[in-house]
């Protein structure tokens, strides 16, 4: 074998890892030649540096959302059969239900001593008085912590939520929800949305019961009548209890609450996971402050000045649907739109805008471009990406700019404004 | 349910035709599902965004079953059809890029699930590798993806790839060894 063939043939070795030693001929001329070991050794090194190391697997309710799809699928065709029977995916959809059911409780759960209810008994009290809340997530292994802080009423309801998230794709970025409302600031861009959220907590509940305090304990203590965890307190004549929680069907998954004697709040959360006979941590949340008087005024967001703003909630955005279709609204916002912009209108532009403010078309537009007539509105079609849920509307409009006049073509992109389904305005720039 | 035995999947696990009935595609879901998913995520970093791609190609498949009877590699057409869904996911995700309140995000909320840590590191990777990949021809990158991520045999990539067996080879050949002249280049470890 020469040196050609057996770099021909020794890729297989180098992409499993396995090497050549399975076939006489190619080992026989590695031990041979030494530029040849050198080079199936570097293709090896080559393709582990980019071979994936994460195992990824799809998530326990993956297939159900398949198989729901499908028999929804099948059960008009079945109507229009006039079949009687009807098709129902039971063993499999309960199987499912059961995983979504594990999944959204997680690991911070069940326990069941009840001679060991102390600690939880005496932080549930404490909780009670719990007005704010200034916590950290810490990730294992990757990113940065994220800063949360939150303000309840005396029911325990929460006020107001802050959270910062220090590294996201659009750079630093801090949300706030407060009064059926949401703010984001994304401080690399320079840009501030505020749009209507009437009904947050509901869509954060799950999040919500895995960090809120009070609710993460209840949910211990309500659940250890079920018998469902075991938990072992360590530590309890020191200042800070350790409470060990292990699921009964996840022995390998634990959850340790760090509690303050003096206090009786928790102050760190772990989550482990045995591997290998060693702990492994998966994820922490430190509670830094509780009922920090001088909290609740962390909360507002220092937005610059000069921020560009998205105001959705002051002001009103985009135009009423009424009895109109999609189609039709579709063109009619397209239309108000481009009027807007040709009489240099920024105020309704930029309510047609997602909210925009009116300085930032006008800095966008004046001096630039000028919007001379709309040359024709066509008809609106679905929006190439369907998750936007939205609709493009062709548009050809005459502009001038650096002292030529010409016909532009666009398709602007039109939905009904977020959470206010009633109202349309153009999203995605144009 | 990360570290757990799994049966065989993909095409280890499917050896007969295109499904025709529900229970033939549970079937089919359960080879592919994880396959598909692992697939999606090396391409587009994203688990929620890999899922919606693998669901889109779970429903077009059902769908389309009367159509697909004849396929006979049923394997090397799901893999192809997610690769060109990917390809199409990703030029929206481009096009996407032009501003919009979809940016904000605004119903993040960081995850204490311990696979989010995990999957968060993984599309890091993917980043990482996807860097190393674009400095290597789009058809070398693409023979690479299906023999070093998704385990399959240069056989079953050029099944996928619509192409001989040979030329796999020499695609990936020829991109680990650009990859391994540029690290030399650099003189510093690519990863």
């Amino acid at each position: 074998m020469n040196c050609q063939a057996f770099q021909d043939q020794c890729l297989e070795g180098a992409l499993s890892g396995a090497g050549v030693e399975g076939n006489s001929d190619l080992a026989a001329h590695r031990r041979s030649c030494p530029a040849c070991a050198a080079y199936l050794a570097e293709m090896t090194r080559t393709a582990e540096t980019i071979r994936p190391s994460h195992e990824i697997h799809a998530s326990p309710y993956f297939k159900e959302k398949i198989m729901r799809t499908i028999v929804e699928m099948e059960q008009p065709a079945r109507a229009a059969l006039g079949a009687r029977r009807t098709y129902f995916w039971k063993p499999a959809f309960a199987a499912a239900l059961l995983l979504i059911v594990a999944g959204a409780a997680g690991l911070s759960i069940f326990m069941k001593n009840g001679s060991q209810a102390y600690a939880l008994e005496q932080t549930i009290e404490a909780n009670r008085h719990l007005r704010f809340i200034h916590m950290r997530f810490e990730p294992v292994g990757f990113g940065q912590a994220s800063d949360m802080r939150a303000q309840f009423d005396d029911q325990g309801n929460m006020l107001q939520l802050r959270i910062d998230f220090p590294d996201t794709e659009d750079g630093p970025k801090i949300t706030l929800w407060q009064e059926g409302k949401a703010e984001v600031w994304l401080q690399k861009k320079n840009m501030a949305v505020v749009v209507r959220e009437p009904d947050v907590l509901q869509k954060i509940k799950m999040s919500v019961d895995d960090f809120d305090p009070r609710r993460v304990v209840e949910n211990l203590y309500k659940a250890q009548a079920e018998g469902k965890v075991s938990i072992e307190i360590r530590g309890a004549k020191d200042q800070l209890i350790n409470l060990i929680v292990t699921a009964k069907d996840h022995p390998a998954l634990r959850e340790v609450y760090q509690v303050d004697k003096r206090t009786n709040f928790v102050i760190q959360a772990d989550r482990t996971k045995e591997k290998d006979g060693k702990e492994e941590l998966m994820g922490r949340v430190v509670y830094l402050d509780y009922n920090d008087p001088n909290g609740p005024e962390t909360l507002a967001l220092a937005i610059p000045a000069d921020a560009v703003r998205f105001d959705q909630v002051t002001h009103q955005t985009g135009l009423p649907k009424g009895d109109l279709i999609d189609q039709e609204i579709a063109a009619k916002v397209a239309r108000e739109f481009f009027e807007a912009l040709i009489a240099g209108d920024y105020d309704k532009a930029g309510q047609l805008l997602e909210g925009a403010s009116p300085d930032f078309l006008r800095n966008m537009i004046e001096g630039k471009m000028k919007f001379v007539r709309i040359v024709s509105i066509g008809e609106p079609h679905p929006h190439a990406i369907p998750e936007t849920h939205g609709w493009q509307t062709p548009c050809q409009i005459e502009m001038e700019a650096g002292g030529q006049t010409f016909t532009k073509s666009f398709e602007l992109g039109v939905r009904p404004v977020y959470n206010q389904p009633d109202r349309w305005d153009v999203f995605g720039g144009f | 349910m990360v570290l757990d035995e799994r049966p065989p999947t993909g095409s280890a696990a499917w050896t007969g035709g295109w499904p025709g009935t529900i229970g033939e595609f549970e079937r089919l879901v359960d080879a592919f599902q994880d396959p598909l998913v692992r697939f999606a995520f090396r391409r587009l970093g994203n688990r929620a965004d890999a899922e919606d791609v693998a669901q889109e190609i779970f429903v077009r498949a059902y769908a389309d079953r009367r159509k697909r009877q004849t396929v006979a590699n049923v394997s090397a057409y799901l893999y192809r059809m997610t690769a060109n869904l990917c390809v199409d996911f990703l030029r929206k995700r481009e096009r996407r890029k032009s501003f919009s309140l979809d940016e904000a995000h605004v119903l993040d909320i960081p995850s204490r699930d311990p696979d989010s840590a995990r999957l968060a590191a993984a599309a890091e990777e993917v980043r990482r590798i996807e860097r190393l990949l674009s400095c290597i021809p789009p058809t070398q990158a693409e023979a690479v993806r299906l023999c070093l991520f998704d385990d399959l045999t240069t056989r079953e990539a050029a099944e996928i790839l619509n192409c001989p067996e040979a030329t796999v080879k020499s695609r990936v050949r020829y991109g680990l060894e650009k990859l391994r002249e540029l690290a030399r280049e650099n003189k510093e470890d690519i990863r």
